[in-house]
């Protein structure tokens, strides 16, 4: 019998004394009112992400007859952690929207910002069935399958020039506010997450102070406006059948820079030991490619910055988890390994630096 | 040993394996287990300050690196509020060897952000020379740190084990 999970945040517990489980059943059956003997089974915490806690889940019900089965994933909004702040919501609206696009991502089907549900803010959507492709994962998982590699490559390069050319002007995204120049949005971008860094000085390294500098005396101007996901990578979306079926984590989705999104997939620390970006292509095929597909010339003294970018954003993440963790707001121990792993990031931040 | 102290992590894993995980436990035997590591861990940070000595060299760099900065930027009207957590950081003094690196490194980072808001008022021959300084002393502070942090496994944690 399943008794009930154990919250990484504490969130779930904190919410009532009701099972997590039974508390689903409870919300499931406000929903789909026409559903009767709703059960759930296979509830499990994903490992994966560190930020929202995510629960994948099987609801069975009978309904007019027939019996019912689907595969659902509930994303729980956490009150502290590494990308504060934190509003469910536009991530909940850009699934929306971006749902029968070129772009995949999951169905979404409810929100709710009554943290009485389920103990914090959270979205329902649609279990979508396929693999994570992670190097470590498996030796059979697909990433290790030289073939399956080739054609990754090509769908991420695909997909994410599908994301860079969404019509954002015609679909409804007036919750994501627009840069108002060129260069607005790196602006934006570095004041955010320079006050994330300032405010959990626990990874208050000088090579940081040594990066902001560089980064403000050399701002880049934007090709274009678009939607941008803030987090593409390897990692953040589900394989099947040859293809992408759906791109995840869209907490960091703003409309600015698509370089952006080009810089932090080159980033040295998604590449593990090949070279490669992403472990899937080579840098120059990458950028020619992505060009060829999207319209989008990726200038390479913008990309350059917006690599630099990525390792101070990838600290100031690094040190709002941290925090949440020493602070006793978070338990996950994992957290408090980013004291260590912020290292590596310092290394390669100082080797796109040059020094 | 960096700017969050041995002695902050620790106790809050100690915290963490008591509050969160011992409880979830299912076996005396697991239990105990999680108590002798609670008990472990409570004495580790006197360990870590035997090997503090590791620093010395990079806490004196930064000494000298902060008591340039602090002349170059003395030379600015205005900078005042830069100028004081300098003084007061090189004005300290700590029995512990870790706690005065933390408190280096912070004020470090601080002065590095004030070379680069006044730089178009300070000498710049100085200030580049410096800068080289600071760009030299954060490589071999990362090259020790490398030597002594192991990596972490990241990929084992993320897949649960």
């Amino acid at each position: 019998m399943f008794l009930g999970v154990t919250s990484l945040s504490g969130v779930i517990n904190q919410a009532s004394s009701l099972p997590f489980e039974q508390r689903l059943i409870s919300y499931l059956s406000t929903k789909l009112p026409e559903a009767r003997e709703i059960s759930i089974s296979g509830l499990t915490q994903a490992t994966e992400g560190l930020s929202y806690e995510t629960y994948l889940f099987q609801a069975s019900w009978h309904q007019a007859g027939k019996k019912m089965i689907q595969g659902y994933a509930v994303r729980l909004q956490p009150l502290w952690g590494p990308v504060p702040p934190y509003d469910v919501e536009p991530q909940f609206r850009i699934l929306q929207s971006l749902y029968g696009t070129a772009v995949p991502v999951p169905r979404v089907f409810w929100m709710e910002k009554d943290t009485g549900i389920l103990g914090a803010p959270f979205f329902i959507m649609k279990k979508v069935e396929g693999e994570i492709p992670l190097p470590w994962k498996s030796a059979k998982g697909s990433y290790n399958d030289p073939g399956q590699r080739e054609l990754m490559a090509r769908e991420v390069v695909r997909v994410l020039a599908a994301l860079h050319t969404v019509d954002w002007k015609a679909r409804d995204i007036d919750f994501l506010p627009p840069p108002a120049t060129p260069t607005s949005y790196a602006q934006r971008e570095i004041k955010r997450w320079e006050a994330i860094q300032k405010e959990n000085e626990y990874l208050a390294e000088p090579i940081l102070a040594e990066a902001y500098g560089w980064l403000k005396a050399h701002i880049p101007r934007a090709p274009r406006t678009t939607l941008v996901h803030g987090d593409y990578r390897l990692g953040n979306f589900i394989w099947r059948e040859n293809r992408i079926a759906a791109f995840l984590d869209w907490e960091m989705v703003a409309l600015g820079d698509p370089l952006s999104d080009i810089g932090w997939m080159c980033m040295k620390v998604f590449q593990g030991h090949t070279g490669k970006v992403n472990g899937l292509m080579d840098r120059d095929e990458f950028l020619s490619s992505y060009e060829k597909l999207s319209g989008i010339h990726p200038n390479p003294e913008s990309v350059l910055w917006w690599e630099v970018f990525g390792y101070v954003k990838l600290m100031a993440i690094l040190s709002a988890g941290l925090r949440a963790y020493i602070d006793g707001r978070r338990d996950d121990v994992r957290l408090a390994i980013f004291e260590f792993d912020a290292l590596s990031h310092l290394n390669l931040l100082a080797q796109t630096l040059g020094f | 040993m960096r700017v969050i102290t041995a002695n902050l992590l620790l106790r809050r894993l100690t915290e963490t394996v008591e509050r969160s995980l011992s409880q979830q436990l299912p076996t005396p035997y697991l239990r105990s287990q999680s108590t002798a590591i609670v008990n472990l861990l409570s004495n580790l940070a006197e360990r870590m300050e035997e090997k503090a000595e590791l620093l010395a060299p990079g806490s004196r760099e930064m000494r000298n690196i902060l008591e340039e900065a602090l002349e170059i930027l003395s030379a600015v009207k205005g900078a005042g509020t830069a100028i004081k957590p300098i003084k007061a950081t090189l004005g300290m003094t700590s029995t512990s060897l870790i706690e005065e690196s933390a408190a280096l490194r912070q004020t470090l980072y601080h002065a590095i952000e004030a070379l680069y808001r006044w730089e178009s008022k300070l000498d710049g021959e100085r200030l580049a020379a410096l800068r080289i300084r600071i760009r030299v002393h954060l490589r071999c502070q990362l090259d020790q740190d490398l030597a002594i942090y192991h990596p972490v496994r990241a990929g084992k944690m993320l897949r649960g084990g």
